[in-house]
């Protein structure tokens, strides 16, 4: 049987996941120009916190309770940012909603509402948004390196994966 | 310590599995079914053990699947962000026009060809007489994540 606390261990994680979404709507409420700053600010803000909180109980902690109790949160972490992150940029969502609000729509009129060239248009404009590209006379560079970090992680995964670009 | 070195084996056997599998067959594990299969023998699982450990692994080992479960379409197809930084940043293509014609010919340029056969492979669409239609699982996606946008009030593509 397991013990109040035990169960406190095991729904610990989740809980601050639960706090993590919180405070970012809260943020979102604030100000929703920039939901990829307020994302990271609340997950910095919440990990630093249930650091801190599992260093407080660390006495009464096992390693592999230390380490089930980082490893959940930073787990369910990435999975609730790739959560907010799908219905902003997913292109097989977005095909998805226009046959649910289009029923028999044809392939044709589908990429006369949504094609490559509007994808670009509007990746263009959200990179230059979230400072992450900046324009100086009709030519664009980079202008948060950090990115660089991403791109770098796909590609040798890529690599890794034997998938051609 | 001994937990961490553990865990990291447990990995590492689960990823380069992956890749084997991947790269020389082409048999991508991350599937609905396969996700749901592991959900499942690991609630059996906890239920009948029902100890602190075995939980806590089996709530770790389903975790770390998910998470390659949606890290994996990133890898397999092209995002339109990153191929956009691919280009200014490796390739150094700065202008607009240049840019924007390197990205149509791009796998990108394809995207929603590629997404729309996606769709149907994973059952969210039928096509009829060359007419999309939509399926019940796939319609109550696309509430879910509109009930996530305008809860968390985002901007996106789709809206």
């Amino acid at each position: 049987m397991l013990t109040k606390f035990q169960i406190y261990i095991i729904l610990a994680p989740f809980l601050a996941t639960l706090i993590l979404g919180f405070l970012f709507l809260f943020f979102q409420v604030i100000s929703n120009k920039k939901y990829l700053f307020n994302l990271f600010i609340s997950f910095f803000l919440i990990f630093f916190l249930f650091l801190f909180f599992v260093y407080k109980l660390s006495y009464n902690l096992t390693d592999q309770q230390i380490f089930y109790l980082i490893f959940a949160f930073l787990c369910n972490s990435y999975i609730f940012m790739n959560l907010i992150q799908v219905p902003i940029s997913s292109i097989q969502l977005t095909i998805l909603r226009i046959v649910y609000l289009n029923p028999k729509i044809t392939k044709k009129q589908i990429i006369q509402k949504y094609n490559a060239s509007q994808i670009f248009e509007e990746r263009l404009a959200r990179l230059k948004a979230g400072d992450i590209i900046f324009k100086n006379k009709s030519h664009f560079f980079l202008k948060n390196k950090k990115i660089l970090l991403l791109l770098s992680f796909f590609l040798i995964l890529k690599k890794i994966f034997n998938i051609k670009n | 310590m001994q937990v961490l070195v553990n865990w990291i084996i447990f990995f590492l056997i689960y990823f380069f599995t992956q890749i084997f599998l991947y790269r020389l067959f082409k048999i991508n594990l991350n599937k609905h079914s396969i996700i749901l299969f592991v959900i499942v023998i690991s609630l059996i699982i906890g239920f009948y053990f029902y100890s602190l450990e075995v939980i806590m692994n089996l709530i770790i080992i389903n975790l770390a699947i998910i998470c390659f479960y949606i890290t994996m379409p990133g890898i397999i197809n092209d995002g339109p962000a990153l191929t956009i930084i691919d280009l200014i940043v490796n390739k150094k293509i700065n202008k607009k026009e240049k840019l924007k014609k390197f990205f149509l010919k791009s796998k990108v340029g394809k995207a929603i060809e590629k997404r729309l056969k996606l769709n149907i492979s994973s059952n969210f669409m039928t096509v009829k007489k060359n007419r999309f239609v939509i399926n019940k699982s796939a319609q109550r996606i696309v509430i879910f994540f509109h009930l996530i946008r305008k809860i968390f009030r985002l901007k996106s593509d789709a809206y």
